[in-house]
């Protein structure tokens, strides 16, 4: 096996798995901090995807556009939080999961309503372009390797937000706790939209970052949505170190078994059937790993309520 | 809340009049000569049957499977693949040929999504909650993406049905024939699932709804009711699916997506979760809202997303709970 | 009492369960003879509850042995345990909320004659159900409320229905979980009477606050502190002991 070829996916794969991880620590605080399940979560990605491209295209400048993301999600994240999440903390999870399906409808039909239905696209900068030498030859996208920068400086930053500060503490207190919290004077429901508005705007960074990387269109958001939630899945929901681990693990093992599994199946049987065998299976392991991790722990890897 | 059998009286009238309304629209615009209507009537009573299967499993049994598009779509390629096998003469597999016989058709969807349903049921309802809804999702992605990668059957193209499948020598392709058939097989599922919930078994299985602690501590153990309340929902569910890919002579993956477990969802949502007739209204407000305003807007989603965005929050019960009253129990 | 030992209706063997440091149950043992009430007594938080979840299946022990009869059951799922004899209720009351008293009684009945996979004939209009449910509704005096869904009962009336739901499996032991608690006192007489009448046939192991029921209905009073069973004996020779006073009747 050709060792850059490999280098370069282990990278590709790190990278999906960071642009997960910014999606799902949001999808799995909210989870764990309000006892919400919010489909629309993959809908505040593609607001940041928007937002950046607009802005960059407006000014000129990535940066601002990265900025528009970041914000534009979370104030999109703020007004959604207050007119509609905030009724269904209190509700069933079928109410959670159908009032907020309904979200992407109306903020997908009303994206392509504004933007039309035709993609935009919107290349890297110059400053961010070119490549790093990989060892045996290969060489490997600068801009890629941000990505993955920013989603370790992230995880960071949460992990000294939820272990180092006061908000912190609230959101470890969690949901089983929310009576307590109320007893002690806080004010629970800034919190609440505190914690929204900072998974929203995670999610718009993350659509923002791979704008240049993936045509901006409507629709966009629900793909990452799925796989983010099967990594908030197998990782335990509620839990954010759970969900580093699963979105590196799932980014990792969808981006090699698309491009090792052929090869790897085509060594002990070869025949027609087997390339399209094993690339349609290729297609569906993450969900193969997360019906055999919850087979054996139903709860997944690191659950909060153990 | 001493039970009012004057409401329940009520809640039969509807139903009665809906489905005779549906019957007569159907018939009334064939002979108008609108093929196009009774298309859209049969659409609806397909929908309706897809909403009745999910209805036992989510309304009924409290399972909130987001993943009922495996079984809709499974049941809707089964229809496809047999059809194209047989008229290309070819085998499916090991020297078994293709049929157009709907009835040997419905037989391999029952069979085969009892099959899935029951392995997907085993693993799935160790699960509660959030996890039981992210799991059931997983498994219908799963086939979903599979469908899209396995080029044989159209890929992401999906499959035409040159020649809608036969029900004996009945002419299918006949608007009123065709409707006629999907009609019937609603009106044996409300009959099936309303025997189903009324009996021992449904019984139990809404006491696993409300308290599956009360349930075991009766000695009921709520794990094999309510697999067993899950692969009859798959499996009508199923043949509903079938039935729709005869009616489009199209599969797609679409039909697997998870956008489509979700409108399955909605169907049962609109007219009211675990109402016997709930579906039938579900299905009929959705496929209006599709037709009309999807005739002034292609944005017509955004107003169906308004729409299910006000029930839920405002309306929690559906349109029955708000013409027939709240759901009552002896 | 050692005559008695072989007969034992439900005996619990040395019964250990820990959350981490916290030992909640700490070797318990003790049996359920025929014909007697046994009483479990005991500060908050000395392990009843979760005492009683082992017993019925819901908290696994991490060692011990529990036996109805026999018979082994400490392996055995909570449905299982209903259907080898085991019949409880809830100290928070746990019923089919949405359905009418009844029906609450009608299911027991239906498990009982181990028969929820019947798919077709109604369960409306099922005489076999129908007529024992309302002969148990009538034993327990509640059958004026048949007809009222579960959330609608008073806090006693759903206690009554508790006890009548597991009657209805006909039971061979009854754990009961604080029956008493909210019940009005002239209520609290009456179960107090059916339980007297009804420990001749089957014996019970009961928890409850409410001092003078327990010593009006016991045979035996066991006190459970910090999870360790420290006394047993006769409601005489627990009023006497100064142990179980500096450890729990303290305030006497």
């Amino acid at each position: 096996m050709n060792i850059a070829l490999f280098f370069e996916q282990l990278l590709n794969g790190l990278q999906l798995g960071m642009t997960l991880f910014l999606m799902s620590a949001g999808l799995t605080l909210v989870f764990g901090v309000m006892g919400l399940i919010n489909l629309a979560h993959g809908s505040l990605y593609m607001i940041g995807a928007f937002c950046c491209a607009w802005i960059t295209k407006l000014s000129g400048s990535f940066l601002l556009g990265l900025l528009a993301g970041f914000g534009g999600a979370a104030i999109a994240g703020v007004i959604i939080e207050v007119i509609v999440i905030r009724k269904l903390y209190k509700r069933d999870h079928l109410d959670q999961v159908l009032a907020t399906f309904a979200l992407i409808l109306i903020i997908s039909e009303g994206t392509s309503w504004i933007f039309g239905s035709s993609p935009l696209y919107l290349s890297i900068p110059s400053w961010l372009s070119g490549s790093v030498p990989l060892p045996e030859g290969g060489s490997y996208p600068i801009y890629r390797i941000v990505i993955i920068a920013i989603g370790l400086m992230i995880a960071y930053g949460l992990y000294l937000l939820i272990t180092k500060t006061r908000l912190g503490m609230r959101i470890r207190a969690g949901e089983s706790d929310r009576e307590m919290i109320a007893a002690l004077g806080v004010d629970i429901r800034t919190i609440y939209t505190l914690v929204f508005a900072l998974g929203a705007a995670l999610a718009g960074l993350a659509g923002a970052l791979v704008s240049t990387l993936y045509s901006v269109e409507v629709g966009m958001g629900e793909p990452v949505l799925i796989l983010a939630l099967v990594v908030i899945v197998i990782g335990g929901i509620g839990s954010v170190k759970g969900a580093l681990i699963a979105s590196i693990l799932v980014g990792l093992v969808d981006t090699l078994g698309r491009v090792f599994l052929p090869s790897l199946l085509a060594l002990f049987i070869s025949n027609d059937h087997v390339a399209t065998l094993s690339a349609s299976l290729a297609s569906v392991l993450v969900y193969i790993l997360m019906a055999v991790i919850l087979a054996i722990k139903p709860q997944g890897l690191f659950s909060i309520h153990d | 809340m001493i039970s009012t059998p004057r409401i329940m009286t009520r809640e039969k009238i509807i139903n009665t009049g809906l489905l005779c309304l549906l019957c007569c629209a159907a018939i009334a615009a064939y002979f108008l000569d609108q093929g196009y209507y009774v298309n859209l009537i049969s659409r609806i009573v397909v929908f309706a049957i897809a909403g009745i299967g999910l209805n036992l499993a989510l309304g009924f049994g409290g399972m909130v499977s987001l993943g009922h598009a495996a079984f809709f779509g499974i049941g809707g390629y089964i229809a496809g693949i047999s059809s194209q096998h047989f008229l290309d003469n070819t085998d499916v597999l090991l020297g078994l040929s293709g049929t157009n016989q709907m009835l040997t058709i419905w037989l391999i969807t029952i069979i085969v999504n009892a099959v899935l349903a029951l392995l997907i049921g085993l693993i799935s309802l160790r699960t509660t909650g959030i996890y039981f809804i992210m799991i059931t999702l997983a498994f219908a992605q799963m086939i979903y993406y599979f469908a899209i990668s396995w080029p044989s059957y159209g890929g992401e193209d999906g499959l035409l049905i040159s020649e809608r499948n036969q029900l004996f020598t009945i002419a299918t392709d006949n608007e009123l024939f065709f409707f006629l058939i999907c009609f019937s097989l609603l009106i044996f599922f409300l009959w099936i699932s309303s025997r189903i919930i009324h009996s021992r078994f449904g019984a139990a299985l809404e006491v696993a709804r409300m308290n599956h602690v009360r349930l075991a501590t009766v000695g009921i153990n709520p794990f094999p009711i309510k697999l067993v309340a899950f692969i009859f929902s798959a499996v009508i569910t199923a043949l509903a699916g079938a039935l729709f890919a005869d009616l489009n002579r199209f599969v797609s993956p679409d039909m697997l997506s998870w956008q489509m477990s979700g409108e399955i969802i909605i169907f049962i949502l609109l007219g009211g979760l675990g109402r016997l007739l709930g579906p039938v209204i579900g299905a009929t407000i959705f496929v209006l809202l599709e037709t009309f305003i999807g005739g002034y807007t292609e944005h017509w989603k955004l107003f169906l997303g308004l729409f299910l965005l006000a029930t839920v929050l405002f309306a929690k019960g559906g349109l029955m709970q708000i013409i027939a009253g709240k759901k009552q129990h002896e | 009492m050692n005559k008695r030992a072989n007969t034992a209706v439900l005996q619990i063997k040395s019964l250990n369960k820990s959350y981490g440091a916290l030992s909640v149950t700490d070797d318990v043992s003790c049996e359920l003879y025929p014909g007697e009430i046994h009483t479990l007594i005991g500060p908050n938080g000395a392990g009843k509850s979760t005492l009683i979840g082992q017993i019925a299946g819901w908290i696994k022990p991490d060692s011990g042995a529990i036996y109805l009869g026999n018979e082994d059951i400490s392996k055995m799922s909570v449905a299982k345990r209903s259907r080898m004899g085991l019949g409880r209720s809830f100290q928070v009351s746990s019923l089919a909320m949405e359905l009418s008293a009844r029906r609450n009684v009608m299911l027991a009945v239906q498990a009982r004659q181990g028969s929820s996979f019947r798919f077709w004939k109604a369960v409306d209009t099922d005489q076999s159900l129908i007529v024992e449910a309302d002969e148990i509704l009538k034993k327990l005096h509640i059958d004026d409320y048949k007809h009222v869904v579960a959330a609608e009962l008073s806090h006693g009336k759903r206690r009554e229905l508790e006890v009548a739901c597991a009657m209805a499996l006909k039971p061979k032991v009854l754990l009961l979980d604080e029956p008493m608690a909210g019940l009005d006192p002239s209520s609290t007489q009456g179960l107090v009477e059916f339980l007297l009448k009804l420990k001749e046939t089957i014996p019970i192991l009961l928890i409850e606050h409410d001092m003078d029921a327990v010593f009006k209905l016991s045979d035996r009073i066991s006190v459970l502190v910090y999870g360790k069973l420290i006394f047993s004996g006769s409601p005489e020779e627990i009023k006497n002991s100064s142990d179980v006073k500096s450890a729990y009747l303290g305030e006497d």
